[in-house]
């Protein structure tokens, strides 16, 4: 068991387009205010608010990618500031 | 609505000046200047027979120029003068022959206002003529001592948003008023056409089409509406979706010809409207982080960019036919109330950018740099417009704050003429060629208009009480920062054609990159570089976008880190961007440092802003940490600096090198495995402390171990001596910033011919029997590996953060900030 250490991200670092993908969250201090999105690292634009499921294991988002690129996973929870993980989305990873 | 145009009188006057069109260095010179009419024949307008006029003659560089009596001749009605004014300049005797240089003379009416400048031209030579001969100089345009304009009405309503026009040869004034009306008003007539856009503010641009005509871009709420002003009617409008109203708009040319408008919301985002299609769709490129207030589009020598800046305090700029983000600059501390364009000395586009802040911030919209500020105005900023080149005049830069106090400055430094105060908040500039002459048109509080001549205004030297410097009323720090990115985190250039190699900003080539392999080829190491023999490849500077590696994951840029440190200095030149070949070993990129840090040291002590008692503050991320404790702790560094910050710096080391290094693997992480094989730099990020579980006890990597991988064994071994050294060394206080709460592997567990990563550290109980406990980290670095070693170092600050996103974390930029601001405040009070 992780200790309550802030907001953590769990997600593979390269993707493959078109396949959804699993990320974890970790830590969640306010599960209620928890939100997961993914923006275009170049432009900063949202491209996915993926929905978060909760189960006994943990706080999980899937989310899907269209286009190649890069991209920036952003988990806020409770007052804490945006935790950011970039993510390489490829044709074939 | 009748707006009265009161008849201007005027006369013609002739300058005449004696002075120096050679001079040598170290000479003085005597100069006159005298008037007259330049046609006796006119009538004489006064109602007095005589009209005193000033000059002030001013010195460019090297050239001194003091008064001899009065500096105002007396013109009479028949044409002459009762004698020159005079002075005397004095050329600086250092000054290298064959400089070109100027005296410029202004010419002042009885009634203190400035209507012409003229440029004179002086060479320095050592064979300058003694006397100089009398030449008369350019003839002033039509001078006008008293001039009027008309005084129009107040509205009732704030106008944030103003733009002046030509219709059918005359000017036209448009407001856009908090009552979302769109008022137009002809100068020379009456009365304002007034045309409802909307619900809530409105604001506008002006819009030129491809038949030559100007229509305007109206928008208030939802509604963006096109008018055509010569007839006050309303020629397309559409109507954005959502909840979102519009705040900001600008035009923006396409490489078509054709001309989109870009809009930004309540909501932050900004987007491109099409005109033509009367449509909003699938054109929206990006966001802020709080509504849009301000916009401009820049024509930059290679595309036409977007500015876009508002409530959360930052100036972006854009790539519009691209939709990507090139720069988003940081340097304000709130939010952003008005943007324009303004021209440099070398007729460079540039932005300026007012602000809540009490400053005005001039940037290179290309290359996201600060230009200069002029700071510590003690007021919000809330308009900011440039009148254009004048006759023989430098641009004019005009801000207004919310006092109603007015600034101007004609050459984008710190000193200015400032006027009002205690006067209707300036809610909106903007300037006009009106008959040969310059208007400024001041918008404030209420709906009023004012119309000002600004054709002969100059700003005078009048500095702040700390010119040049960010203007904090806090305790700057008066040390020199040097910022050292981490591993991949400069961009690097082949020396030879320039290309760029690492760093690019197009997203798509790391995708390609990765995949293809092409694009990294170039940046293995060749067994010349691994002798010695550097300089293939250049380091050119911080990464200004974000960059990705496999395993490493992603590397965000320093910008932010960059802009926030340069805010708590005294002059943003105490902070030097340290730029690396993050390939070679972190021995050779510590000496680089060394010669850096030695001349940005000196350099900053002898800087007007700086301090002889000046020393050295390292920041550093990742890699950069081990670089800066080489040069403090082994090169001697130690002794000029103050105190090092290492931001998820792997002290100890990283399981995911080993990751990276690892034998081949799927794509795209067999490319990252073929590149770094060949980097030292990789391997000084290995992990050295008690990692690998072998026969159930902990033991450190071998070379052996890493041979096993796939990696070379000598590569490893150079990186265990390097490391080994590290560990021993007194490098001096040092802080470190912790990145926690990230899943990151800890331990190696041996199978077969590969090393395991496990995410956590197999650790003694009380029993002394190795239990797993995962001790987190930022993902990339433990937490355990990030505490700086020694008896030097420092209490650690942990923030929940990426190991990417360290640096651009907002905590830990205030954490930064706060370092540097603090100072030792004795027993209290």
């Amino acid at each position: 068991v992780s200790a309550p250490l802030g907001p953590g991200i769990d997600a593979p670092d390269v993707i493959t387009v078109g396949e959804p993908f699993m990320i974890g969250i970790l830590n969640e201090t306010d599960p209620g205010s928890t939100r997961c999105s993914i923006v275009d690292a170049a432009t900063g634009l949202a491209v996915a608010m993926p929905s978060l499921r909760r189960n006994s294991e943990g706080t999980t988002a899937a989310a899907t990618l269209r286009e190649p690129g890069l991209y920036r996973i952003q988990v806020t929870t409770g007052s804490a500031g945006p935790v950011e993980r970039l993510l390489l989305a490829v044709r074939d990873a | 609505m009748t707006v009265p145009v009161v008849p201007v009188v005027s006369v013609a006057l002739q300058p005449v000046v004696s002075w120096p069109r050679e001079a040598a260095p170290g000479g003085r010179y005597l100069i006159t200047v005298d008037l007259r009419l330049r046609d006796d024949q006119a009538a004489w307008p006064y109602p007095a027979e005589e009209y005193a006029v000033g000059f002030m003659l001013s010195g460019r560089s090297h050239l001194t120029v003091s008064t001899l009596g009065d500096a105002s001749v007396v013109l009479h009605r028949f044409g002459g003068t009762y004698g020159p004014a005079r002075f005397v300049v004095a050329v600086d005797g250092a000054a290298d022959e064959g400089l070109h240089t100027a005296l410029w003379l202004t010419l002042i009416s009885a009634g203190g206002v400035p209507f012409h400048t003229a440029k004179l031209p002086v060479t320095l030579t050592r064979n300058a003529p003694v006397r100089p001969a009398a030449v008369g100089v350019p003839p002033a345009p039509k001078a006008v001592p008293e001039m009027e304009l008309p005084k129009l009405a107040g509205t009732g309503s704030d106008a944030w948003s103003m733009a002046a026009i030509v219709v059918a040869g005359r000017p036209l004034l448009a407001l856009a008023t908090d009552d979302g009306t769109l008022r137009l008003w002809q100068l020379d007539a009456s009365p304002p056409t007034e045309l409802r856009i909307g619900k809530g503010p409105a604001r506008l641009v002006p819009l030129p089409t491809t038949d030559g005509r100007t229509l305007l871009a109206a928008a208030s709420g939802d509604t963006l509406a096109l008018i055509d002003p010569a007839t006050g009617s309303t020629v397309n409008w559409m109507r954005r979706k959502g909840s979102e109203t519009i705040t900001a708009l600008t035009a923006l040319a396409r490489p078509d010809g054709s001309t989109w408008v870009a809009v930004g919301t309540s909501h932050g985002s900004v987007d491109l409207a099409d005109t033509s299609r009367a449509s909003f769709q699938n054109l929206r490129i990006a966001g802020h982080r709080g509504p849009v207030f301000t916009m401009t589009s820049v024509d930059s020598r290679d595309a036409i960019l977007l500015a876009s800046a508002g409530a959360d305090s930052t100036l972006r700029i854009w790539d519009p036919e691209h939709a990507s983000l090139l720069h988003e600059l940081v340097s304000h501390t709130a939010q952003i109330n008005d943007i324009t364009t303004v021209r440099d000395e070398r007729d460079r586009l540039l932005i300026a950018s007012a602000s809540d802040d009490g400053s005005v911030r001039i940037w290179d919209p290309v290359t996201g740099a600060l230009a200069t500020a002029v700071t510590g105005l003690d007021q919000w900023i809330n308009a900011v417009t440039e009148v254009p080149p004048r006759p023989r005049q430098p641009p004019l830069l005009v801000w207004g704050g919310r006092d109603g106090t007015l600034w101007w400055s004609d050459r984008l430094t710190n000193s200015y003429s400032v006027e009002g105060g205690d006067r209707r908040a300036v809610t909106a500039l903007t300037s006009f060629d009106w008959t040969g002459r310059s208007i400024l048109a001041i918008a404030r509080a209420g709906g009023h208009v004012e119309l000002r001549d600004a054709t002969a205004m100059t700003a005078k030297e009048r500095k702040p009480a700390r010119p040049n410097s960010t203007g904090a009323d806090f305790d700057a720090t008066a040390d020199a920062i040097i910022v050292i990115p981490g591993f991949m985190g400069s961009e690097l250039a082949d020396a030879k054609s320039g290309n760029t190699l690492w760093g690019l900003s197009d997203a798509r080539w790391y995708v390609s990159a990765w995949t293809t392999g092409a694009s990294i080829r170039a940046l293995k190491l060749t067994d010349e570089e691994r002798t010695g023999r550097t300089g293939r490849v250049l380091a050119t500077r911080l990464l200004r976008t974000p960059a990705f590696a496999p395993v490493l994951t992603g590397i965000e840029p320093y910008t932010g880190l960059v802009s926030s440190l340069r805010r708590v200095c005294r002059h943003p030149d105490a902070v030097l961007e340290f730029a690396y070949d993050w390939r070679l070993s972190v021995a050779h990129n510590a000496r680089e440092l060394a010669e850096a840090a030695e001349q940005h040291l000196r350099r900053w002590r002898h800087h007007r802003q700086g301090s002889a008692e000046a020393r050295l503050v390292l920041v550093a991320h990742s890699l950069g940490g081990l670089i800066a404790r080489y040069y403090t702790g082994v090169l001697g560094g130690r002794a000029d600096t103050r105190l090092t910050i290492g931001i998820g710096v792997p002290y100890l080391g990283t399981i995911a090198a080993v990751e990276a290094l690892q034998r081949p693997r799927p794509l795209p992480a067999r490319r990252m495995a073929e590149l770094v094989r060949t980097l030292p730099g990789m391997y000084d990020l290995l992990p050295f402390y008690r990692c690998v579980y072998d026969e159930r006890e902990l033991r450190r990597l071998t070379a052996d171990d890493m041979a096993r991988i796939g990696a070379d064994p000598d590569l490893t071994n150079e990186a265990i001596a390097t490391n080994r050294h590290l560990a021993s060394v007194d490098a001096g206080p040092t802080r470190g910033v912790v990145g926690v709460g990230q899943p990151t592997a800890q331990s190696l567990a041996l199978q077969a011919e590969s090393l395991v990563s496990q995410r956590f550290l197999p650790t003694p109980d009380d029993e002394g029997i190795l239990q797993p406990v995962d001790h987190q980290g930022d993902g990339t670095v433990p937490r355990f590996s990030a505490l700086p070693p020694g008896e030097d170092a420092l209490s650690p600050t942990y923030v929940a953060q990426t190991a990417g996103g360290l640096p651009r974390d907002h905590n830990v930029l205030a954490y930064l900030n706060a370092i540097l601001t603090a100072r030792p405040m004795g027993p209290p009070l």
